[in-house]
């Protein structure tokens, strides 16, 4: 069963979806600033459900997903349809990471169930606050 | 010149020299379309008015009725639609009462003002400032802007983030162009590990780069009604072809960070 995600905890396991190696090592570097230790990365959608997939069947599942929307092969939208269909036991909210500023994907995004979004360039404090709307979140609905 | 009228969440009013431009962004109350008329009576009545719903893919009955009470008040207007909307158009029987056009360009002739694409310093800024942030904020440089020039001849690059602008109003291409050195400085110091040459591993460095300057600058350009699309960012590697003497109108922006001088480049095709 997965953790609920808690900005406190900093053992967390967090996965970082990007087709960009920029976004993926920047997001990992300011969530290792923000004192979380269990980081990692895919490259895109197909990648991480993989991951996503294994670390279930591993008992270790991933506690939160940060994603970018445009990737190839399975792109973020994809990928949270499929962690819609997970089991409620290892639910995992999503944080939309996009550098696009028009409000139309961010709504799409919205009403597909992600649970916070943050613009790139990712900064300590936009990546803070959208940690710390998932755990509000996580806490109304815990 | 253009100045902003009116700014709704779904809509907004631009007023330029020879006519208004009426952004169309969603559905609308009874009072916010009143407002837009109002203004438009009041600022606006007798140049054209231009109904930008180029993102809309249905035709509404709700909005063809606001579209029609506009035409009452004044009946130089034309629609920007894509060509979904315009097959709607057509079914619904609409397509003369409400002149139709896929690009500003064709809209402007539609109401007889014959179109002068420019890109000014409301297009141009955005795309500056969110370059000097995206830069500073990701390479952990200080960053600001050189002097702005026409490109009259191949500007230095080994390689560039390249970006298709595509919008109603004019085609082209933004790209932010880098030297090898400075390239090789910045991603060394992103990454956190020295790299000698431009690598398969890091090339995409440059397109992110790019995504995310065009992706900041987008929101703020588009406010303005120049509704820029996305679009996909690529890496070219060289020289490439939004610089040099060849092309027809091109200007670059120097940003002079602590690493070296990084170009943006704007290329208007049409």
């Amino acid at each position: 069963m997965a953790d609920v995600f808690s900005i406190h905890n900093k053992a967390a396991k967090i996965l970082v979806v990007d087709d960009m190696a920029l976004s993926r090592v920047t997001g990992r570097k300011l969530l290792i600033e923000l004192g979380f230790k269990a980081i990692d990365m895919a490259e895109n959608g197909e990648i991480a459900w993989t991951m996503i997939e294994k670390a279930i069947a591993d008992q270790a599942p991933y506690c939160l997903l940060i994603s970018d929307w445009m990737m190839p092969v399975l792109d973020g939208m994809g990928l949270l349809r499929r962690t819609k269909k997970l089991e409620s036991e290892n639910y995992l909210p999503m944080i939309l990471s996009t550098a696009e500023s028009d409000a139309g994907q961010v709504v799409e995004a919205v009403k597909q169930g992600i649970a916070a979004y943050v613009r790139k360039p990712l900064t300590r404090e936009s990546l803070l606050s959208a940690l710390e709307r998932v755990t509000a979140k996580e806490q109304q609905s815990g | 010149m253009a100045k902003q009228l009116l700014k709704l969440p779904k809509a907004d009013v631009t007023s330029f020299d020879e006519y208004v431009v009426i952004q169309i962004n969603g559905a609308l109350l009874a009072n916010q379309v009143t407002e837009i008329e109002t203004i438009l009576t009041k600022d606006a009545p007798t140049i054209p008015w231009i109904i930008n719903c180029f993102k809309s893919d249905q035709v509404m009955p709700q909005e063809t009725r606001m579209f029609l009470g506009f035409k009452k008040l004044n009946p130089k207007i034309c629609l920007i639609v894509n060509s979904t909307y315009r097959v709607g158009l057509v079914e619904a029987g609409l397509s003369t009462a409400l002149p139709s056009a896929p690009s500003l360009k064709q809209a402007l002739t539609t109401v007889g003002i014959k179109y002068k694409p420019k890109i000014d310093t409301e297009f141009i800024n955005p795309f500056l400032d969110a370059a000097i942030r995206v830069v500073s904020m990701q390479a952990g440089v200080s960053a600001e802007a050189g002097k702005v020039f026409l490109v009259k001849e191949p500007i230095p690059s080994d390689i560039s983030g390249i970006i298709p602008i595509s919008s109603p109003i004019f085609t082209g291409i933004f790209s932010l162009e880098f030297t090898k050195e400075v390239f090789l400085k910045m991603v060394s110091k992103v990454f956190g590990e020295e790299y000698l040459e431009i690598s398969p591993e890091i090339e995409g460095f440059s397109a992110e780069m790019a995504n995310m300057v065009y992706g900041s600058a987008k929101g703020k350009v588009n406010e303005k009604g120049y509704t820029l699309m996305p679009a996909l960012p690529t890496t070219v590697r060289g020289v490439h072809l939004s610089s040099g003497a060849s092309v027809p109108v091109a200007i670059c922006v120097p940003i002079i960070t602590d690493l070296g001088i990084i170009h943006i480049v704007i290329r208007m095709d049409s």
